[in-house]
């Protein structure tokens, strides 16, 4: 009796060929292969010449570029998804005013763009801080327009006999940030949402800017401010309510052409 | 070849010296060559397959961990080097063991010219190999000369590992025929 597991695998052991010239050209073809391109094989010998090691710097080089560039990126799309979402966020507080008004800046030579801003801004319920320029308001009392001083006359059409001493009695903000405070959001519903650069201005000729729009009888501030998206500068003509809060009167260009862009109709000079 | 050897080619063909591959193939050629011809069961696709795993041991040196027993490890690389192959380009015979139900298995009666008893031939192993079928022919390859379990031959087969064995033990006893019998 044979062993059939011995016999068998010596038999098989003695039809093994010789291979090792396949190998070899086997190897020679892969490392050439590697060199041509352009990497360094994993088996690279340490006494190779510095020419094979140059394509490994090259390609670490290349990575650190790549990974880099890739944080940069993601970091800017981060950036731009917070901004979106700022914006959205501000965009839902007042949607019918912003939904106006967002052409309004575009489209500066047309005042009517205003009074479409102020009929849009009726269609759904806006802040309180643009009530003044809703059409029923504006027909009715507005309850934060401006009302004589006690011991006037408490006929509106009065108020225009105020003379300039008494209209200084109005309370003024009591800090530049109060008064900032309440301006920037009446902005933003008029539709100016990247606001930079607010500031109070106080060497202006502030009766020029309200145009014989405003009554001369009320006592006005300006402020001025940079729409960051267009770069234009803009005046924002306020006063001070009662309420010792302040409402905007006037919003327009501070260039040349001085485009009214928004007049509130609670003070309108009648 | 010890562990120690076989780690220091390693590091030679880390290196890019030849003669680290050049040992591990003379004294491993014959073991791997075996593996992977009792899988494909041919000498040409032995011959190429063989060739691509001493390559490939070249090309991925780098993967082998040190002093994790290097022979089941190059066991392991040939068997699924010709098992890929067989899969790739024999299909048809994979298949015919997959559509093989147990029905289809017939259990011939051992009759009494069968036993140990019976006249034995004296011819060389090779020629008693052709005497089987080749799906018992298979299954002694890969179990004598890969080197592989019942339960390995049977995933790769997949065949019932029942049927596995019983197509052993079949090829067996009518080795025994022409004189060979298994070491238990």
């Amino acid at each position: 009796m044979k062993n059939l597991e011995k016999e068998y695998k010596d038999q098989i052991d003695r039809e093994v060929p010789d291979l090792w010239s396949r190998i070899e050209a086997g190897v020679d073809a892969y490392e050439a292969e590697k060199k041509a391109a352009g990497t360094a094989p994993s088996s690279t010998p340490v006494t190779e010449t510095p020419t094979n090691i140059t394509p490994i710097r090259k390609k670490n080089v290349i990575s650190i570029i790549t990974r880099i560039t890739a944080v940069a990126a993601c970091v800017l799309i981060l950036a731009a998804t917070v901004k979106v979402t700022q914006r959205t966020k501000s965009e839902s507080a007042a949607p019918a005013a912003d939904a106006a008004m967002s052409e309004m800046p575009q489209n500066t030579n047309e005042p009517e763009n205003i009074q479409h801003a102020e009929e849009a801004s009726e269609a759904t319920e806006a802040p309180d801080y643009i009530s003044p320029i809703t059409e029923a308001e504006a027909d009715a009392e507005p309850s934060n327009s401006y009302k004589p001083i006690a011991g006037a006359d408490s006929d509106k059409n009065a108020s225009p006999s105020l003379s300039p001493s008494e209209s200084a009695v109005i309370k003024d903000p009591v800090t530049f940030d109060d008064a900032r405070d309440d301006l920037l959001p009446q902005l933003e519903a008029l539709g100016f949402k990247l606001i930079k650069d607010f500031v109070f201005e106080d060497s202006v000729d502030k009766r020029s800017l309200s145009d014989d729009v405003i009554s001369d009888d009320i006592d006005i501030r300006v402020a001025s401010f940079t729409d960051s998206k267009t770069s234009d500068k803009y005046y924002v003509v306020y006063t001070v309510n009662d309420d010792g809060a302040a409402d905007i009167l006037i919003v327009r260009k501070a260039d040349n052409t001085g485009d009214i862009l928004y007049t509130n109709p609670s003070y309108k000079n009648k | 070849m010890t562990e120690a050897t076989f780690d220091a080619c390693i590091q030679a063909i880390l290196k890019g010296d030849k003669q680290g591959l050049r040992d591990i193939y003379d004294a491993y050629l014959d073991y791997i060559y075996r593996i992977v011809y009792g899988v494909v069961g041919s000498r040409e696709d032995a011959e190429d397959i063989t060739s691509e795993f001493f390559i490939k041991l070249w090309q991925q040196a780098d993967r082998y961990k040190a002093g994790s027993g290097h022979k089941a490890y190059l066991a392991t690389i040939a068997r699924n080097m010709a098992i890929d192959h067989t899969r790739k380009y024999k299909k048809e015979v994979l298949e015919s063991f997959t559509q093989e139900s147990d029905d289809d298995v017939v259990i011939e009666p051992v009759s009494s010219d069968n036993t140990e008893a019976e006249v034995i031939e004296d011819i060389a192993i090779k020629e008693a190999i052709g005497k089987l079928n080749p799906k018992e022919q298979q299954i002694i390859n890969m179990k004598i000369l890969s080197e592989m379990t019942f339960q390995e031959i049977s995933d790769i087969l997949k065949c019932p590992m029942g049927t596995v064995t019983w197509r052993y033990r079949e090829a067996i006893k009518k080795l025994r025929r022409y004189g060979y019998y298994e070491e238990s």
